[in-house]
């Protein structure tokens, strides 16, 4: 097994671009070496989604530009990394989202939770736990739908347009587009935290009342407040597709 | 079941997918490796194993692989 000096070496030498076969064969043995951990990672996960209805997959082992990238990019040693190994989890939304979050914590107390939703990462947003399994550290990637939606279409931005999208850098438009989606996003899946604090039977009973000629002034206030909150969503929503329509026509 | 894709990341294009059981991850890891040595001249190549109950799942989690920029502009 390599040291971990012969390692950060290897580093060295991919980051200046020495892609000859032992070097690829040297990062292979290094990067299969986080397939188990992975796995254990993404079985204990699926083993305590519950209901959720969360999808799941995983990278066992980072791709060899993604891990030059970040060696150039940052100040990071190849043994340093914490995202050799990574799992994905997408679902619907954010009260589901901190639910698996918890749930992974509980699973691995030691873990690390990175929480980019209020504070984008350049207009990424979504919860990163890197947990440790068998010694070696482990990313999970907990997504909404919208946020990981966004994801995806920031690194096809960055795969077509410039990589330097990512860091947000490069073309001007593509990083506009993508900061008002991000913005958007986020307003979105506010209304949406805002939307869930009512419960069904609260609103059914509300309207129920409404029917009935029987709301109280409160009743009133409530009944309002939740219909502006959803029209709000869904004018919010509509603007964002006019939005993505006129810049896939442009 | 276990995806090894090869995907140029200029064009946003997949040029390449294959498909492995769970049981064949180390079938699935040789091959990567080879694609790998293949592929070392040029870039912009992604070489990337991952792993999903379905492909259909895969899509979901990782649909830059598998969309075009279009495809994944809400809609």
């Amino acid at each position: 097994m390599a040291t971990r000096t012969q390692l950060d070496r290897l580093g060295e030498r991919l980051k200046r671009g020495e892609l000859d076969r032992d070097n690829l064969v040297a990062l292979a043995t290094f990067r299969n070496a986080f397939i188990d951990s992975t796995n254990k990672v993404a079985s204990r996960i699926v083993g305590n989604l519950g209901n959720s209805k969360a999808i799941i997959s995983q990278r066992p082992a980072k791709s060899t530009p993604s891990i030059i990238a970040k060696l150039r990019r940052e100040s990071v040693r190849l043994t340093q990394m914490q995202d050799i190994g990574g799992v994905r989890v997408v679902v619907s939304k954010i009260s589901v989202q901190n639910r698996i979050v918890e749930t992974i914590r509980r699973l691995y107390p030691s873990s690390r939770v990175v929480d980019h939703r209020d504070q984008p990462h350049h207009g990424y947003r979504a919860v990163h736990v890197i947990v440790e399994e068998d010694g070696r550290f482990v990313e999970v990637q907990v997504r909404t739908s919208v946020q990981n939606s966004w994801a995806q279409l920031s690194e096809k931005y960055a795969d077509v347009f410039d990589q330097r999208i990512k860091y947000g850098q490069g073309p001007a438009r593509a990083l506009a587009n993508l900061e008002y989606l991000s913005k958007y996003g986020m307003n979105l899946e506010r209304r949406e935290v805002a939307l869930d604090a009512f419960r069904r039977a609260e609103v059914n009973d509300l309207h129920r009342k409404r029917r009935s000629g029987k709301m109280s002034k409160v009743d009133r206030a409530r009944l309002a407040e939740y219909q502006k909150l959803r029209d709000q969503k869904r004018d919010s929503k509509q603007a964002m597709l006019r939005f993505c329509k006129e810049q896939i026509e442009k | 079941m276990i995806f090894l894709l090869t995907y140029d990341r200029s064009n946003g294009v997949l040029v390449k997918e294959l498909q492995f059981k769970d049981s064949e991850i180390e079938v699935a890891n040789e091959a990567r490796l080879e694609a790998e040595i293949a592929c070392a001249g040029n870039g912009q190549m992604e070489v990337v194993i991952l792993k999903a109950e379905s492909r259909e799942k895969l899509q979901e989690t990782h649909a830059r692989y598998f969309k075009t920029l279009k495809q994944l502009s809400p809609t």
